[in-house]
């Protein structure tokens, strides 16, 4: 059963049922995904799957908007309606969204036409894209835009691109490519490399889209992906897209994309990069591996970097734990803007425990530098 | 800046709190710094007209919300010229490093006198929920002559369900 299926039907018995102050109301616990669909009405109320399959021929169509135009009570109207809109929907979405977009402007009617856009979008994502294009605008037209695309390249994600591409460019088609060449790439990455072989485009947009690409190429094959775009960035220039093809591998297997990069890549701007972006995600998910793997850099700039780019991530995640790391530590040498952002993040997380632990200092530029950080009253 | 501090005892010990660096991060004249935080609420409502919203956008449109705040550790005018109206803006994108998303909340963060910035300062709003796991971003618009223009963002390094 679909949520547009028991939103339409929760709709319907709760106007049926009379209650003026109807919502339809979700309530999920963050911590259990996939228990967070559950609308509030009973499913024994539902309509059978038969009625919800049912597709109206035209003479149902012509019936039904007879009905519709006969009725005269705006409440009964929109009932009748919503009792017939699943399948009315799949008979003739763009005159059933017109209708709907015809009736008097309410919380209510806009709420049906999420609900039915949502089922237009299953049923046919060009559609519903065109119909979005035609009828919203601005940020309700970004968002409904990405969800379609996400969900329609998925699919089909050659048609999806196809369509995109043909579009004027804006902030909301580009939106929409990005997402959309990300999902596609979750599906079949090599049919979206070799759409952007084919159409390789310009500018910023193009290395956006590069960058989508590899991104959604990582979650199937996350080794592949971070070849072929260590390769691709190469060519284009873009070592900051390696960087982030590498660290949307990071987020789901640090430990192997972090041992794959110093197997693998043994220089240059594609491995500075990628060391900061993985120092900076180990401060924050797993500070002593993240400590262990610095470690393992190469001595000298690449490892001075990357201690300071982890300590400055790690305060903001844990400035106590950073304190007392870089009290203890003797070997790399710190910047005095990360010795400040350690210092201040642990005062403004816990002051007594700042002043005990700033007590414990051996005399040195840390307790001098700690020395000097005070409290202030105001900030504006 | 930075190196002014106030002694503030967390306001955000009840929050989600998740932290970044901002990959992004510009030298622009409005700026995020330091950590990042959400907090979503567990309980959602659809509403047909939308939640009001402030700053970049008055109206989300049509969908289901939780309760939500955000915030950052510093919001600072890096000039010594007033701003313009600000927008802090919490997004939902695709992927790690994604450069657009889903709009999510709006809330109207300003304008800030020169040199002046917010500390850990928080937002409360209705933000859209999307059931969805995405990568959440904080960000920053300034209305100018020319309209708003983006200023900052701040992604975080965990997606999450939004």
């Amino acid at each position: 059963m679909t949520p547009t299926t028991q939103a339409i039907g929760a709709l319907t018995i709760a106007i049926v049922c009379g209650s003026g102050g109807f919502f339809l109301g979700r309530h999920q616990n963050p911590a259990a995904p996939g228990n967070s669909a559950a609308t509030t009405s009973p499913a024994g109320k539902l309509p059978s799957t038969a009625d919800r399959r049912r597709t109206f021929t035209k003479t149902d169509l012509g019936s039904l908007r007879v009905d519709l135009d006969r009725e005269q009570e705006p409440l009964k109207r929109f009932k009748l309606a919503l009792q017939n809109l699943e399948s009315w929907m799949n008979a003739d979405p763009q005159g059933a969204l017109a209708w709907l977009k015809s009736q008097q402007p309410s919380g209510r009617r806009d709420e049906v036409i999420r609900m039915a856009l949502a089922q237009f979008a299953e049923n046919n994502p060009k559609g519903a894209s065109e119909w979005a294009l035609e009828n919203l605008s601005g940020v309700e037209f970004n968002n409904a835009l990405i969800r379609i695309c996400e969900a329609w390249a998925r699919s089909n994600g050659l048609e999806a691109a196809t369509w995109l591409n043909a579009l004027p460019a804006s902030q909301e088609r580009d939106a929409a490519m990005e997402g959309a060449f990300f999902a596609w790439a979750t599906e079949d990455p090599a049919a979206v490399i070799d759409y952007l072989k084919k159409n390789p485009g310009s500018g910023e947009l193009s290395s956006i889209l590069r960058h989508a690409a590899f991104a959604g190429w990582a979650k199937s094959d996350p080794m592949g992906a971070v070849s072929a775009s260590l390769e691709s960035s190469r060519v284009h220039q873009d070592p900051a897209q390696f960087a982030n093809t590498l660290a949307n591998w990071a987020m789901m297997d640090l430990a192997a994309s972090s041992q794959w990069l110093l197997a693998n890549v043994r220089d240059g701007g594609q491995r500075e990069l990628a060391v900061a972006e993985l120092a900076g995600i180990f401060a924050n998910q797993s500070p002593e591996a993240g400590l262990t793997w610095i470690g393992k850099l190469n001595a000298g700039a690449e490892r001075e970097k990357a201690v300071n780019q982890f300590a400055a991530e790690w305060a903001n995640a844990d400035a106590a734990a950073a304190a007392k790391w870089a009290a203890n530590q003797t070997t790399a040498t710190l910047s005095d803007e990360v010795i400040s952002e350690i210092l201040h993040g642990f005062l403004a997380e816990d002051t007594k425990a700042f002043d005990a632990w700033r007590a414990t200092l051996a005399e040195g530029p840390l307790k001098e530098s700690a020395g000097k950080v005070g409290a202030v009253a105001e900030d504006e | 800046m930075k190196s002014i501090i106030r002694n503030l005892t967390a306001a955000t010990a009840a929050l989600v709190t998740l932290f970044a660096a901002a990959p992004e991060s510009q030298a622009t004249k409005v700026t995020l710094d330091g950590a990042g935080y959400y907090d979503l609420g567990t309980t959602i409502k659809y509403y047909g007209g939308g939640v009001k919203q402030s700053g970049r956008y008055g109206n989300l449109g049509a969908d289901y919300y939780h309760k939500a705040t955000i915030s950052m550790k510093w919001i600072t005018n890096r000039t010594s010229n007033r701003s313009g109206d600000l927008s802090f803006e919490f997004w939902g994108l695709p992927y790690y490093g994604a450069t657009k998303g889903i709009v999510l909340m709006t809330r109207s963060a300003g304008p800030l006198n020169g040199g002046a910035y917010y500390f850990e300062k928080a937002w409360k709003g209705y933000a859209i929920f999307l059931d969805e796991y995405r990568y959440p971003e904080l960000n920053l618009w300034e209305y100018t002559r020319k309209g708003w223009k983006w200023r900052d963002a701040l992604s975080f390094r965990q997606n999450n369900l939004l």
